[in-house]
């Protein structure tokens, strides 16, 4: 395929800003567009439930791109304004002011949206965190007075929980597994982190399901069990999962499943691509189909895309890979750890603070996880059987 | 790690270290895509010929 004189690209965060900049990076002079729904200049969201949560940092300062940056990429950002549908034959996207955007190539990269508990809209004290807004709002709700409890053990719901403390008297998980990021992390790593938790002050309720939550003159006051339990809350912070921002492209001829499905090499029809969150596209080394929720990815990924939109021909199959900062442990995640994987300490020792784990499946190595060593766990990703 | 031979990590706490402040030329795209995949955006480049 010829290098496009045109690009679009639908949704102006991390893997929508990474695909621009590596388009420019990689040569591309034509006519560039990044489309996206929030007002704000891209900001990076990692910060959204450390640093812009405890209060260490201005809003400001998780801006993924200085003005002048963005200025000379030679971009036209049209910001506040969102894709309400698209033509993946004719190339064409309608915005919801009413306009046609037209190019020879688009990327989608909108992302994904927090999935609610049904029936608490409107709910005073409920919260979901995945924007600017969102954080906050919830941090303005953080105080040493009040009763925080998080719904949801995964990564998002854990580190909230870890940064809560700093603001707030007394902060409940609650999630299914038998102990916060399981899925994410191994089972291992997962005690650890548990009793890490538990030690600065976590209140722990694992391996129980919410059954709603308790409103009291249209504000949230607790969070009803599976068990019946009623546990009292200021505020709720809900973290449940996300769904793929895909509701635009209905009709739009391409498909959708758990995200935009792609091909390896990320292309979801000629002329489309996807990438970043609501990517969903054929990992080779891994041998299936994969969607991957984290900021390494969505920059990678962005790099893979811009290149394939240029005509290189390879592959994205990627050592999936994400951090966590919790308290004052870096875990770091290289690989995707698997529930029934067997582990090795093979760096630094637990009862040390330090370590470096490696998860090994049908004899072959299938993640590194790394707890306060990220050099050493850097280096050991290479073991990965896929790397 | 992109560009090795112009960054490092500190054993200790993972923090990337600069090992060389004016890579040469045969370092440049290195360095640009370690800039622009940077999760920290901790790395500012400037360019003079
Ligand atoms: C609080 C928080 C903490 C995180 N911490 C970590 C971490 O520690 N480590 C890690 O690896 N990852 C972390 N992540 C995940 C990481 O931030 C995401 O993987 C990354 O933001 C994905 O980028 P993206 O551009 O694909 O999607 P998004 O960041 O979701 O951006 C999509 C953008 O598209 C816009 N959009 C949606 N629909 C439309 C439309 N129809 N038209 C136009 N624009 C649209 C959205 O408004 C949004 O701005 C965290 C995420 C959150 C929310």
């Amino acid at each position: 395929m010829n290098a496009p004189a045109s690009v679009l690209v639908v949704g102006a965060s991390a893997a929508g800003l990474a695909t621009a900049e590596a388009l420019r990076r990689k040569g591309f002079e034509g006519r560039l567009t990044l489309l996206g729904a929030e007002a704000h200049l891209p900001y990076d969201r990692p910060p959204l439930s450390k640093q812009v949560l405890s209060g260490d940092w201005v809003p400001e300062r998780a801006r993924l791109r200085s003005e002048t940056t963005l200025s000379e990429l030679d971009i036209d950002l049209v910001l506040g304004e969102a894709a309400v549908s698209l033509d993946a034959a004719k190339r064409q996207v309608k915005t919801d002011r009413e306009r046609e955007l037209a190019a020879d190539a688009i990327v989608i990269a909108t992302g994904v949206r927090p999935r609610a508990l049904p029936g608490t809209a409107g709910l005073s004290g409920v919260h979901l965190l995945r924007t600017m807004e969102d954080a906050l709002a919830l941090q303005a709700e953080l105080t040493a007075s009040r009763r925080l409890v998080v719904v949801g053990d995964g990564v998002l719901g854990t580190e909230i929980a870890a940064t809560a403390t700093k603001r707030c008297g007394s902060v409940t998980l609650v999630g299914p597994q038998a102990a916060p990021m399981e899925q994410q992390i191994g089972a291992d790593t997962a005690k650890a982190l548990a009793a890490l938790h538990a030690e600065r002050g976590v209140d722990l309720r694992p391996g129980v399901g919410v059954d709603g939550l308790v409103e009291t003159g249209g504000s949230v006051s607790g969070v009803r069990l599976a068990t019946g339990e009623v546990l009292p809350a200021d505020a709720v912070v809900v973290s449940i999962g996300s769904m793929p921002a895909t509701e635009w492209l209905a009709g739009s001829g391409l498909r959708v499943e758990d995200g935009v499905v792609c091909d390896a090499h990320c292309r979801a029809a000629e002329g489309i691509w996807a990438v970043g969150d609501v990517a969903r596209w054929h990992h080779r080394g891994l041998g299936r189909s994969l969607r991957l929720e984290n900021r390494t990815n969505a920059t990678e990924q962005a790099g893979a895309v811009a290149a394939g939109i240029l005509g290189a021909a390879g592959a994205y199959e990627p050592v999936p890979y994400f951090w966590t900062d919790q308290f004052d442990v870096k875990i770091q995640v290289y690989g995707l750890p698997g529930p029934h994987a067997d582990t090795e300490v093979v760096e630094g020792d637990p009862a040390d603070g330090r370590f470096v784990l490696r998860c090994t499946e049908n004899g072959r190595v299938s993640a590194i996880v790394g707890w306060n060593m990220p050099k050493q766990a850097r280096l050991r990703r290479a073991e990965i059987a896929y790397a | 790690m992109a560009a090795p031979d112009v960054f490092d990590q500190r054993d200790e706490d993972g923090i990337v270290v600069l090992l060389d402040p004016s890579p040469g030329d045969e370092q440049l795209d290195a360095v640009r895509e370690a800039a622009g995949v940077c999760p920290a955006l901790a790395i500012e480049l400037s360019e003079t010929p």
